[in-house]
């Protein structure tokens, strides 16, 4: 499986309901070859930096057609981890 | 100690917010104010309005009102004692409650999350107030 890091940019003026649905709906549609692994929130961008693992940058996008027009994709990466236990 | 969501626990936590130089510069840009709202426990008790009224790093006013029709406050954040017994506790992080929809909330969730800093900042002025709960 692949990695891949999105960059989303959020919205400006949004409600909690709205947000806790879309980010329900997405977790209960995902198909099972693919992962929302982690996100971490940039307050002083407002973006959002989502970690996945599916088989390709096409699935995943699929997995997000839902929440587009919430959170548009401005990138999207396929990445290589790095654990820094590694190095110890 | 003060009783969580008294007039008395609402002025600690107001002076508190006054005191903290952590929280006027995380908040130096915030202007908003707030209903946190104690739900009822059961149809025996009545929810509390705490009205805080929070402008650049600063508690500018604070009281418990009547009804929630009182004040129309941009932002409105309930939840029962026990959440937020967690969040002055600091067992559950506000944006995460926020986020889990564990607080409840009326109005742009997106300033708040903006303001993640001076959101914990906020908390831990709570802290700073003995606190007594009733559950």
């Amino acid at each position: 499986m692949a990695r891949f890091i999105i960059f989303h940019t959020g919205p400006q003026d949004v409600s909690q309901d709205v947000v806790v649905e879309a980010a329900r709906a997405v977790m209960c549609s995902l198909p099972n070859d693919v992962k929302w692994l982690n996100s971490w929130y940039v307050p002083s961008e407002n973006r959002l930096i989502c970690e996945w693992e599916a088989a390709d940058e096409k699935t995943v996008r699929s997995a997000l057609k839902e929440v587009m027009a919430l959170w548009p994709i401005e990138l999207m990466h396929e990445v290589v981890h790095i654990e820094p236990d590694w190095y110890k | 100690m003060a009783a969580f969501a008294s007039t008395e626990w609402l002025q600690a936590f107001h002076e508190a917010i006054n005191a903290s130089k952590a929280y006027e510069d995380a908040a130096k840009t915030w202007e908003g104010d707030f209903y946190f709202i104690v739900e009822p426990e059961s149809s025996q008790t009545k929810p509390v309005y705490m009205y805080v009224d929070l402008w650049h790093g600063k508690s500018r006013r604070v009281f418990i009102a009547k009804s929630e029709s009182e004040m129309q406050p941009e932002f409105v954040i309930s939840a029962p004692t026990n959440v937020w017994k967690k969040v002055v506790e600091k067992r559950l992080d506000p944006i995460q409650g926020l986020i889990t929809r564990q607080l409840k909330l009326k109005g742009n969730l997106a300033k708040i999350m903006r303001a993640v800093k001076a959101a914990q900042e906020l908390v831990n002025c709570t802290t700073k107030v003995q606190t007594e709960f009733s559950t």
